[in-house]
């Protein structure tokens, strides 16, 4: 299964939406301005072994060094993972920004992150998962049961995890890669949104977004 | 029972528990959100959550409640990020997480607010991070000063060797951690030549310190005596002496090797104190010699008497070349990259590099110190799993006699491109009856072309030394600026891409299809070029 260039703009365009609810709600939060915005996005098929290898070979250098993932498991009828994922020290920054009160005064700080910390990164991305795959459960009509965000440092994206661990095996998994700009502050951070989704769910999306397009055109 | 446990398990636990209807009304507050805040259950129940908590009257609260009632989702938050969502009892200054979830109580949808006060964990992470950064303070500090004494430090080894009519000498110096333990020097003083090769305890600020005492003493010692004094037993009785008057603790000691080279006789007088490593000699003659020393290392546990290891000579011909190292070189054993799974340090190879250094000299003894030491760090590098760096500090020097046959010629340069033609003019006649002198000329050309344009940035007050030196076996030629050098090793020992890099690339890339030798000092400010030659060739041409 191949994205089209329609489908491609199309889903950017929605995520757009989705980003941009979730940065008003950060703005709230954090009081600062924050913006939100896709510049990219992929679809990726994992199937066997040594595509999954290839695959982790060619994702961003972005994703495979020290990253943070914040992840949520969301279905039924819809169902799959979402990660908004962050490079280690990104989510530093991303955090030291966010919790400027917190910081002030502090010297920069080498090291991992506190208990505190991973309780903003796990808020931060239980905002712009929700706002994401609460978007797409709108969009598709259908309503998804959630869990709270679960926040792990891993050493790059667990590609196999994911297709062992996500959703049905029959089909394998396809990963919906959305490349992400966070700004705050006069700080601009590339991240990254990754949605593990089964073959029946990217066919609902997809489906979805070609009859928009179809409407459209209309 | 069963309803009595489910009744009761909300007032035993340790967190908040509220539940709020669909127009957040309370319908549950449990004990302990009547003790935190000081407001019994009868008071709150049935009143609406923001109208008694304001704080809470908020768009993103009642948008999370909303998501909760309409949208079944769970929302986390962080007390990092916000104030406190239920006022204490006394208005304390708390810290509060608090999740919101959807629950369906009789079949209507609800909220259910679950608060955990972090106040102590908040204070314990603000306590670790301040000490963190003190310690990042600290360590800054520290590192601040190591890094200054790492530059005294290597002030301290020798940076003008003397020079000596008919004797050339080169060293390396590689430590193990930022400072060394091992430590070298050459000084003239009167006829005499004195050279010396310590190690002591330690790779850090200790045995740089120890060799600083190692360096002062000695220099002492050979400014105040007279030239008939000045033997290696007498150095090395004065070196104990003050080492045992400094009460240094037991556990120290210092490893050396003393050589006082008469130029008039061109007697090789030497000891030394715990040090292994033997004196690899190649005579001009073609005989080889290893002199090995017998003393005890200097330290507070061996007494004065006992160090005397006497002294031991040998007379250097013409064309002998001695080689000098520290047991770090010959002891090295490369480690594998990574350990194997189940191992919990790297594999070693079991072989030393002692054989492989003695091959390497010997091989090259011929050739100037300089590319003496270059042939053995190359393969130290290859032997030591491309790495020059040892487990120990390493020294090696060589000192040459001279071979009687030798022409030289002696440049000074303007840092100007125009010079090269002046630069063709002197060095032509030397090279034209040097088998494969043309492609020689423009070699040296390139290594010039190179020290005036990268090197010295075409300044024409930077001066560029060329020195050419033409034996019956070789050519060397050596071309200095006075530039900041460059990370040549990299670039020429890793095979790096030399063509396609702008600066200097493309001049040693074309130097090395015409040399047998390319390299650089340390610095990498002075460039040498070796061609070998067969001896019965070159006196024909």
């Amino acid at each position: 299964m191949m994205l089209s260039l329609e489908q491609k703009d199309g889903l950017q365009e929605y995520m757009n939406i989705f980003t941009g609810q979730a940065a008003s709600m950060l703005y709230e939060m954090v009081n600062q301005k924050v913006e939100l915005s896709i510049t990219e996005l992929e679809l990726l098929y994992l199937d066997d072994k040594k595509e999954q290898e290839q695959k982790v070979r060619s994702l961003p250098s972005m994703l495979q060094g020290h990253i943070v993932s914040s992840s949520i498991r969301f279905g039924h009828d819809f169902s799959g993972r979402a990660h908004l994922i962050f490079p280690l020290e990104t989510t530093k920054l991303l955090v030291r920004l966010c919790l400027e009160e917190e910081y002030e005064e502090m010297p920069d700080v080498p090291g991992e992150l506190t208990d505190t910390d991973f309780d903003a990164v796990r808020e931060i991305g239980n905002v712009i998962l929700n706002a994401i795959t609460g978007g797409m459960g709108n969009l598709l009509n259908v309503s998804l049961e959630y869990e709270l965000p679960e926040v792990k440092i891993l050493s790059g994206f667990d590609l196999e995890n994911e297709n062992e661990n996500s959703c049905s095996q029959a089909n394998g998994k396809y990963i919906l890669v959305f490349y992400n700009t966070f700004s705050i502050l006069d700080h601009s951070m590339e991240g990254a949104i990754v949605v593990v989704l089964s073959m029946e769910s990217i066919a609902m999306l997809l489906q979805k977004i070609d009859e928009v397009l179809m409407e459209v055109e209309e | 029972m069963k309803n009595d446990l489910l009744k009761a398990l909300p007032d035993h636990l340790n967190s908040g528990v509220c539940l709020l209807d669909s127009s957040l009304r309370v319908c549950f507050w449990n004990s302990w959100l009547e003790q935190y805040s000081g407001r019994p259950a009868g008071e709150v129940l049935g009143c609406c959550l923001t109208d008694l908590f304001p704080q809470l009257d908020r768009n993103i609260y009642r948008s999370y409640f909303q998501l909760a009632l309409e949208n079944n989702r769970s929302m986390f938050c962080s007390g990092a990020l916000h104030p406190a969502f239920i006022t204490p009892a006394g208005n304390q200054a708390r810290k509060q997480n608090m999740q919101i979830e959807p629950l369906e109580v009789e079949g209507r949808p609800h909220v259910l607010l679950q608060i955990f006060d972090i106040t102590n964990q908040h204070q314990r992470v603000q306590m670790l991070r301040k000490e963190i950064s003190k310690r990042v303070q600290i360590e800054q500090a520290l590192q601040e000063e190591m890094e200054n004494a790492r530059v005294l430090h290597e002030r301290s080894l020798s940076q003008n060797l003397p020079q000596v009519e008919g004797i050339s000498f080169a060293a390396h110096y590689q430590p193990a951690a930022r400072m060394g333990g091992d430590f070298y020097d050459l000084k003239r003083t009167g006829n005499n030549l004195v050279l010396y090769l310590s190690d002591v305890t330690g790779h850090g600020l200790d045995g740089a310190m120890l060799s600083v005492f190692v360096k002062n003493t000695i220099n002492c010692f050979i400014s105040l005596k007279p030239s008939q004094q000045i033997t290696p037993d007498n150095i090395l009785h004065f070196l104990a002496e003050q080492y045992f008057k400094e009460n240094y603790p037991e556990d120290y000691f210092i490893c050396i090797l003393i050589a006082v080279l008469n130029l008039e006789t061109m007697q090789l007088d030497y000891t030394g104190a715990g040090f292994q490593d033997a004196i690899q000699v190649q005579m001009g003659s073609g005989k080889r010699a290893e002199l090995k020393s017998r003393g005890l290392p200097i330290t507070s546990t061996v007494p004065l008497e006992l160090l005397d290891a006497g002294v031991d000579s040998i007379a250097l011909t013409p064309g002998t070349t001695v080689l000098f190292n520290t047991d770090g070189l010959t002891e090295q054993r490369p480690g594998f990259p990574a350990p194997k799974r189940g191992q919990k340090t790297r594999k070693r190879a079991e072989t030393q590099y002692e054989t492989r250094l003695h091959r390497t000299f010997y091989a090259h003894s011929h050739l100037p110190p300089e590319a003496i030491i270059h042939a053995i760090n190359k393969d130290f590098y290859r032997f030591n799993n491309g790495s020059l760096q040892g487990d120990d500090d390493i020294t090696l020097g060589v000192l040459q006699v001279e071979p009687r046959e030798k022409q030289t010629v002696q440049l000074e340069l303007d840092s100007d491109l125009d010079q090269l033609e002046y630069l063709r003019q002197q060095v032509h006649p030397f090279l034209d009856s040097f088998p494969g002198g043309e492609l020689l000329m423009a070699a040296v050309h390139e290594l010039a072309a190179n020290a005036i344009e990268h090197g010295n940035g075409c300044v024409p007050e930077k001066k560029v030394q060329i020195h050419l030196e033409r034996s019956d076996t070789y050519l060397y030629v050596v071309v200095e600026d006075e530039g900041e050098g460059f990370n040549w090793w990299e670039r020429i020992e890793s095979n790096l891409d030399l063509e396609s890099s702008s600066e200097r690339g493309r001049g040693i890339s074309m130097t090395q299809l015409f040399a047998d030798m390319i390299f650089y000092n340390q610095k990498g400010n002075t460039a040498y070029l070796l061609k070998e030659v067969d001896p019965a060739v070159s006196s024909a041409g």
